[in-house]
């Protein structure tokens, strides 16, 4: 669905995004992550031509991102937390609006979602919330049924109930849609992506299925006999390492039932316990992200 | 099409309110063009023609902020417009709301004015295309590249203020009165301003290259200053004669020295330079003009030589509140004088020695043909070759004087002349349409009127004396007198090289009176 190759966009000296390569599967929910200014919003326009890249490409539904035609665009639906609506419309004229620009329009969804947000039709869009109005950007997106759904940072200042609401909407619709959301809450990313990336400083730095991602990775607390110096061979896929006195904590990022145990036996003499936790996605990011910026 | 249509339904539901404010300023232009009897519109007219394009302006930019074209926010990048379909809409609409109107108004004034709308569609379709690449197609290109309506209003206040001070540099006036290149010295920058509006508008709508279409604007805003202000007279002369279709290769007249026993009382009246100038004034001969034929010259270049090599060049090029060095006059068919503004060290230069005046001349000939004749005060009437004529009696400023407009849906001919003759006297007093010119403290160009107006005025007094009397009538000659239009067109133009030899400039020193 989106494919990106080395994709680069400098905004003079500043590197926003750099050497971006990245696949999103068709059929999943994809979720971009990273910190305020990793790249995330500069990735998504980028892709969909809005910037134009340095170098590199992205291609969106087969075709060279800077070659989207109003063909493609038809079949994506795009939601930003900093969009610029025609504010002056009002929400059913708006809705009407965008009506005739997609042939496969359906009515009846939009009835659905306008009931289910409960959008007031004749209010203005300047007079909306924050939350009104991005559910209106969300209604006039979804009503066409797109192949592709790409949010940017849809939640972000929302309430709690609107936020259900949208991420309910937006599921309803990921059986016959890619979705593709870019967002710095993993917590409630973690309750609906399938996949994804993390983003930080412009560069990707891991890109995979959620279940895959949340099985290799472990916190590991390692108990021993006595203090002792931490071992000159340390493996690189144990992040983040912190000792106090007999304990030693580490996340293992290559997790594997045998061998760590294995290899922490090997290098740790004098082990009393080991304790190797699951990790909520939250840790699993905060931990990657604290040992690259460590690195 | 049905997007396009779509869109500019949208537009039009949008901008109801300012497409209404610019219909009815231009209804009210409209009305009081044609009810005008003057070539000077009254205060209210001559500010709504600054005030329509201003709310054009307004409305045009915000039709172009709909979809805004700078920036990565706007909701409708990412939406399946056809960039044709909205190109399309948008030029629906300035054709809707703006070209069609002032069409239509266009067509009411010259029929008003007893023109055939009919035969004048030409030159009313050619003031729509004028509005395109005065208004409609740069206040396009800004909008293209300005992200918001506050930017594009910084832009503009701040591009008319580089405008004025390119044009304060410029002499308030048409550089040449008669000998035009005026034109081509103001076409050629808006040639380059319009190709660069449509580049703009082309490479924005296609692919939104902000940067490129940036520097675009840039490069041509400085092209079209530099060819304004730097374009040599000789050139743009070359270039009006050759799209008049006119131009002559060799030499239908010469220039002679002339021998002139009034010399130095006329040009006691026509010539007021600085306190440190000393005025020279050179007669001069057109040779070898055909009888039925007049001409007009304007000075390209002058050079004055003295025997020992030493030179000096005068300065040609038109300033603020300052005449140019030398400039030349006709004072009837065949003489005139050439005018010397020169510094007393320039003149002391040359004291003691005789000189050489040389250079070239832009000449223009051509030939008249009456075509009106009527009592002195007379309503319009067609004026075969200028238009429609007509003279009223007002008094302005203290001052009694009949006045002669001339107006046409076309250019009017620029030699047109005007004279009063009085049969019982045998006197006539002779002038040319807009060869007057009286200042006020208000918008007097009247550039969107379908119309183009010119009049002269003949000063109406008991007793003519004083300095400037030769064109003062006298009052009760009113009643017996006539005014003659005589319509003129260009047969001729061509760049002309003179000299004058063997010269005392001392000789033609002459003392202007000084105001």
């Amino acid at each position: 669905m989106i494919r990106t190759d080395n994709l680069t966009k400098r905004f003079g000296s500043v590197t926003a995004v750099d050497g971006l390569t990245l696949d999103v599967p068709e059929g999943s929910v994809f979720a971009l992550v990273g910190p305020n200014g990793a790249g995330k919003t500069t990735a998504i326009k980028t892709v969909l031509n809005v910037l134009r890249p340095t170098s590199g490409r992205a291609e969106v539904l087969g075709t060279d991102s800077r070659r989207l035609s109003p063909k493609e665009l038809a079949c994506i639906g795009y939601v930003s937390e900093n969009q610029m609506l025609p504010d002056w419309m009002p929400v059913g004229y708006f809705l009407s609006y965008c009506k005739k620009f997609y042939p496969t329009w359906d009515d009846s969804l939009l009835a659905a979602l306008v009931h289910l947000y409960d959008l007031p039709l004749d209010r203005k869009l300047r007079s909306l919330s924050r939350g009104m109005r991005m559910k209106a950007a969300l209604a006039s997106s979804l009503a066409y049924r797109p192949r592709l759904i790409v949010l940017d940072e849809p939640f972000s200042g929302l309430d709690p109930l609107v936020r259900d609401e949208l991420i309910e909407s937006i599921l309803e619709r990921a059986a016959e849609a890619t979705v593709f959301i870019s967002s710095h809450d993993l917590t409630e990313i973690e309750t609906f992506a399938s996949h994804i990336g993390y983003l930080d400083r412009g560069r990707l730095q891991f890109s995979e299925e959620i279940g895959a991602l949340l099985d290799r990775f472990r916190e590991v607390e390692v108990t021993l006999d006595r203090p002792a110096e931490m071992p000159r061979e340390w493996p690189s896929r144990w992040l983040n390492p912190e000792q106090s006195s007999v304990v030693v904590r580490f996340t293992d990022s290559g997790f594997s039932p045998d061998s760590t145990e294995e290899e922490v036996r090997r290098l740790f003499p004098g082990v009393r316990e080991i304790t190797m936790r699951n990790m909520p996605l939250r840790s699993v990011v905060v931990a990657l992200s604290k040992s690259a910026r460590e690195n | 099409m049905r997007l396009a249509l779509h869109i500019f339904k949208k537009d039009g539901r949008r901008l109801w309110r300012e497409i209404a404010v610019t219909l009815v300023l231009l209804g009210a232009v409209t009305r009081l063009d044609r009810q005008r009897a003057d070539a000077v519109p009254g205060l209210v007219e001559g500010w709504l023609n600054l005030l329509l394009p201003v709310a054009w302006a307004y409305l045009l930019a915000m039709l172009i902020h709909q979809e805004p074209l700078v920036g990565d926010r706007q909701f409708w990048i990412t939406r399946p417009y056809p960039r044709p379909a909205l190109v399309a809409a948008k030029a629906l609409f300035a054709l809707v709301y703006i070209h069609l109107p002032s069409l239509v108004a266009d067509g009411a004034i010259v029929a008003a004015r007893g023109f055939s709308p009919w035969h004048s569609a030409g030159a009313v379709m050619w003031k729509q295309v004028l509005l395109v690449a005065a208004v409609t197609l740069p206040v396009a290109a800004l909008s293209a590249v300005t992200r918001n309506l506050a930017q594009f209003a910084i832009v503009t206040v701040a591009s008319a203020g580089v405008g004025l001070l390119v044009l304060s540099g410029v002499h308030p006036f048409p550089r040449s009165w008669m000998v035009r290149t005026d034109q081509v010295e103001t076409g050629i920058p808006w040639l380059v301003m319009t190709l660069a509006g449509i580049t703009i508008v082309w490479v924005q709508y296609a692919s939104r290259r902000t940067a490129a279409s940036r520097i675009v604007a840039v490069v041509a805003v400085a092209l079209a200053a530099a060819v304004f202000l730097y374009l040599p007279p000789d050139v743009a002369f070359q270039i009006q004669c050759q799209l008049s279709g006119t131009r002559r290769e060799g030499q239908a007249v010469s220039i002679a020295l002339g021998k002139d026993a009034g010399l130095r009382e006329q040009g006691r009246q026509i010539y007021f330079p600085g306190r440190d100038k000393q005025v020279v004034a050179i007669p001069f001969q057109v040779v070898a003009l055909k009888p039925e034929a007049g001409v007009q010259l304007r000075l390209l270049g002058l050079e004055i030589i003295g025997r020992n090599g030493e030179r000096w060049r005068a300065d040609l090029r038109p300033k603020k509140r300052t005449l140019p060095q030398a400039s030349v006059r006709m004072v009837d068919r065949e003489s005139g004088w050439v005018h010397l503004s020169l510094d007393r060290s320039v003149l002391e230069r040359f004291k003691d020695t005789k000189v050489e005046v040389t250079g070239n001349l832009a000449v223009i000939v051509y030939r008249e043909r009456e075509s009106l004749r009527a009592p002195a005060l007379f309503p319009a009437r067609a004026a075969p070759g200028v238009g429609r004529c007509f003279s009223t009696m007002s008094e302005e400023f203290g001052r009694e004087m009949l006045k002669v407009t001339c107006e046409s849906a076309s250019d009017l001919p620029l030699f047109t002349r005007v004279s009063m003759v009085h049969p019982p006297s045998a006197r006539e007093w002779r002038h040319r349409l807009a060869d007057s010119t009286t200042f006020y403290d208000r918008p007097v160009v009247t550039w969107l009127s379908p119309l183009h107006r010119a009049q002269t005025v003949f000063h109406a007094v008991e007793k003519p004396e004083g300095p400037g009397s030769q064109w003062q009538v006298p009052r009760d000659a009113l009643t017996q007198a006539e005014i003659a239009v005589v319509a003129a067109w260009q047969t001729e133009c061509m760049n002309l090289r003179y000299e004058l030899r063997d010269l005392r400039l001392q000789e033609f020193v002459v003392e202007p009176i000084r105001p």
